[in-house]
């Protein structure tokens, strides 16, 4: 419940889009419009909270896809507990990725 | 040309994370970067944060302040040292006119009483001997077991300066006290031998795990004490829990090159 108080406004949203499914640095930059100096970091605060977990892809996927190998983040359990706790607190952050919500429903 | 230097940036950020991530830190960044169409310089320069707060997270008082390594400990001491110059400087005019009087010799002569004093002291305290460190086939050749005499000599010789200039600092507040030149040093020279006692004699770090053989109750007819390892495996100390006719100091054992696989 601690890290659920703690989480910034910024932190939120990095987690809710990872949550919505853009699952390495760069995608959510992109679905934020953060800036890599607090993307990245973010990310490892929120690792390092057991809040989401990163993993290598495998080599023959992205050799596939011709593309160099992505850090994928996923969200954990602790983490969703979190978001849920989240979003009570900042009522907009659901509305931020309307896709993830029709997903949702 | 732009790739090569938005990698050069990359790199030079990745000097700021510890060593032990670097690796995964930069093939990350590098390979987002790849995904990057507009503005990748400032993406590259943002990699200096994260490389910041990498930093940041491997810091803490603990792991600075620990004296593991031979060489932080050295550099502590070290640090130590200027510190408390640093701290005497103020008072310089108080001692320094001293070296241009003719009575300096009277001054060298007293802080060499003082140091033998304390040497004295300390032996009647304390056994200075540091254990048994018999040689066996694993053991390394004589010039690195000669690194830990230096690596003694080095930390004694640095902790000389130390109660020398705390006294001298504290002139300024309270009247002159030699005694805290004394039973610094006296305390200084027990630390370091100590500190010594517990170290490798091959690599100089202090040694850890340790775990305790026996009982107190079977001092006479098995083994009480308490045995410690060197992590990169060059050996075992088994410090007895009292002296024995046939154990009466602590004893280090050199292992062979296989045990260094089975520690992690």
């Amino acid at each position: 419940m601690a890290s659920e108080s703690k989480l910034s406004h910024t932190a939120a949203i990095i987690l809710q889009s990872i949550d919505a499914g853009h699952a390495y640095g760069f995608s959510v930059m992109e679905e934020t419009g953060l800036p890599s100096g607090t993307v990245y970091p973010a990310l490892r605060r929120l690792e390092r909270d057991g809040l989401i977990r990163s993993q290598w892809e495998s080599e023959k996927i992205a050799e596939t896809d011709q593309r160099p190998l992505r850090k994928y983040y996923r969200i954990t359990r602790a983490g969703k507990a979190t978001l849920d706790a989240s979003q009570k607190r900042y009522p907009l952050l659901a509305r931020l990725f309307p896709l993830h919500a029709e997903e949702k429903a | 040309m732009l790739r090569t230097l938005h990698i050069a940036i990359l790199r030079n950020a990745a000097l700021l994370v510890p060593a032990l991530e670097r690796g995964e830190w930069l093939a990350e960044w590098k390979a987002e970067l790849c995904y990057v169409n507009h503005d990748a310089m400032a993406f590259c320069l943002g990699s200096f944060r994260d490389a910041l707060w990498l930093r940041r997270k491997s810091f803490s008082a603990r792991r600075m302040f620990s004296l593991d390594s031979p060489l932080r400990c050295v550099l502590l001491l070290a640090g130590l040292a200027i510190l408390v110059l640093a701290l005497a400087l103020p008072s310089r005019k108080l001692w320094l006119p001293s070296w241009s009087l003719p009575g300096k010799e009277h001054f060298v002569l007293g802080f060499a009483w003082m140091y033998l004093l304390s040497l004295l002291v300390l032996l009647t305290l304390n056994p200075l001997g540091l254990g048994e460190y018999p040689a066996n086939r694993y053991a390394p050749r004589l010039i690195v077991r000669l690194r830990r005499w230096v690596f003694l000599s080095v930390k004694i010789v640095l902790l000389v300066p130390i109660p020398l200039f705390v006294c001298v600092a504290l002139v300024s507040m309270f009247p002159p006290a030699p005694w805290i030149i004394l039973f610094g040093w006296i305390a200084g020279f027990r630390w370091a031998l100590a500190d010594q006692r517990r170290r490798c004699p091959v690599c100089l770090h202090l040694l850890s795990k340790p775990v305790e053989i026996g009982s107190p109750v079977q001092t006479i007819l098995g083994r009480y004490g308490t045995e410690l390892i060197c992590t990169r495996g060059h050996g075992l100390l088994y410090v007895p829990g009292a002296p024995t006719s046939w154990c009466s100091t602590q004893r280090w054992q050199y292992l062979d090159p296989t045990w260094s696989s089975l520690l992690p």
